[in-house]
């Protein structure tokens, strides 16, 4: 149990935080590109 | 508290990146995209939003402060929160994402009951989140104040109303942004914090580990049957769909992102809770008898962490406070205008987008006001909280499986769940110490089915109707 929430646990949070981070770049360009496209849309 | 200045240049970084990632999403031209962000989102933004949003001070100080006093006791009673939330994600948000007129629970119940129902759903809704909003804005205020030594009632101030600021200009998708951040931010800084815990721990894990077990079974010999099945069951029940979650589940792009979303958080959670409470646990070998179990997770990180990181780790701490605001905030605003102002006078569509923005502000001064008044607030809140499910998961459910009702069963139910629930709790005091959430619920149930009795309403709604 120990090793479990001490060391799997933490590793696995800090894998999913920096998924997340790199997700968090393409989420950003599609939200820009969406209102850009609304901008310029007649 | 003492920090020093790589740590005040850490802390300025990420109100840096909030700001730019705020400038960056802060446009939106409809109501629509202000209460869903144009229901786009993916799974993967879903899924952190959430998680940022459920770990709160509670989930994160709070939890440290609970393994530190009673090891793993708490990790495991509380493992019926992630399980709820992996139900809720298989059974019941992929049905909410097929609803893809409605933008609040609010407007599901006024598909089944009607006006009536949606408009009580709202109170609940915008009163819980109030009372949300302003306990978040309490804990940040007093830290803010606890570094800076400015008055507390300008430090709640400043901690609701940039959160309110950052809410009112983006609308949803800013929200998701941020909170994505927020959650990268903490979910990298305090798993480091736990392995330094462990690299720099001074006896091994293997002692540890019978630590851990002591704290445990002590724990659970001064903790009564009830009062176990008391914790089990209001973890499960107490915030079960609640506003902002259901707004994640009605704002995601397709059923199967948004039921991958909830299933993820429910295992990030478990995750998260076993990391968080094993800090705890871990700090026997580092801090005094003397120091206050609610201190234990910053006392780590100051011992630690060097300069910088732990500055970091503070930005973690307001990242874990705000996310949790700004989703309260959203989903407030949002059932105001949707659940209350339209199910008395519907706005156009202009009206109702400037509606929502100005509601956001107007939810957070109330939040601010009534943060003043903690003690009563807390308790508020936890009956709010207890009063949660006894209203709103009867018909709810009633409505997503297209259970043959009247317009009376929602709104009965929600009275007599509600009702009870109050009653059990403040009148009664809790007899032989069973849950009210569970009382509640029964009087629901009933209230849902004695509606059904009076009148059948002439048009029942059925899957068919739900699934369209």
């Amino acid at each position: 149990m120990i090793y479990a929430t001490a060391i799997a646990f933490p590793v696995i949070a800090l894998i999913a935080g920096l998924a997340v981070l790199g997700a968090l770049g393409s989420f950003v360009r599609d939200i820009q590109r969406d209102l850009r496209e609304k901008k310029t849309a007649p | 508290m003492d920090i020093s200045t790589l740590d005040l240049i850490a802390i300025s970084s990420y109100f840096c990146v909030l700001l730019l990632l705020g400038y960056l999403t802060r446009r939106n031209k409809s109501f629509a995209e202000f209460a869903l962000g144009g229901q786009s989102l993916p799974a993967l933004m879903i899924f952190a939003s959430l998680s940022s949003t459920i770990v709160g001070p509670g989930f994160s100080l709070g939890f440290t402060a609970k393994g530190y006093e009673t090891g793993f006791l708490f990790f495991f009673l509380c493992l019926s929160y992630p399980l709820q939330t992996i139900l809720t994600g298989l059974f019941l948000a992929p049905r909410l994402t097929r609803l893809r007129d409605c933008a609040t629970l609010g407007d599901v119940m006024n598909k089944s009951y009607g006006k009536v129902t949606q408009f009580l759903t709202g109170l609940i809704s915008v009163g819980l989140l109030i009372g949300f909003t302003a306990i978040m804005g309490k804990i940040g205020g007093t830290m803010l104040h606890a570094i800076t030594e400015w008055p507390l009632l300008l430090c709640y101030a400043l901690v609701t109303g940039s959160t309110a600021l950052l809410t009112f200009t983006g609308g949803l998708r800013a929200t998701i942004a941020t909170e994505a951040f927020q959650f990268s931010l903490f979910s990298i800084i305090v798993p480091i914090l736990v392995l330094v815990a462990v690299w720099k721990s001074p006896i091994s894990l293997s002692e540890q580990s019978a630590t851990a077990w002591q704290l445990t079974a002590a724990g659970l010999d001064t903790t009564s049957g009830m009062a176990l099945l008391g914790i089990v069951v209001s973890f499960f029940f107490g915030e079960m769909l609640l506003p902002p979650y259901a707004n994640r589940a009605l704002a995601a792009k397709t059923s199967k992102g948004s039921s991958t979303g909830f299933v993820l958080t429910g295992l990030f959670t478990i995750v998260w809770l076993g990391l968080v409470g094993v800090l705890g646990v871990l700090a026997h070998s580092f801090l005094s008898g003397t120091v206050t179990p609610d201190n234990v997770f910053v006392m780590m990180g100051k011992q630690l962490l060097p300069a910088g990181l732990y500055g970091l780790l503070l930005a973690a701490i307001i990242a874990i406070i705000v996310s949790s605001q700004e989703s309260a905030l959203n989903s407030g605003a949002v059932a105001f205008v949707k659940d209350i102002v339209s199910s008395i006078k519907p706005p156009s569509e202009k009206r109702a987008h400037l509606l929502g923005k100005l509601s956001t502000l107007g939810i957070a001064a109330v939040a601010i006001y009534v943060a003043q008044f903690a003690p009563s607030i807390i308790d508020g809140l936890l009956i709010l909280y207890s009063m949660w499910a006894p209203t709103i998961i009867v018909p709810l459910m009633g409505a997503l499986f297209g259970w043959r009702a009247t317009p009376t069963s929602g709104w009965l139910s929600i009275v007599l769940g509600g009702g009870t629930a109050l009653l059990w709790q403040l009148q009664w005091h809790t007899p032989a110490d069973v849950p009210a959430v569970l009382v509640g619920l029964a009087a629901s149930l009933i209230g849902f089915f004695l509606g059904r009795l009076i009148k059948l309403s002439p048009k029942t709604p059925s899957h068919k109707d739900i699934k369209a």
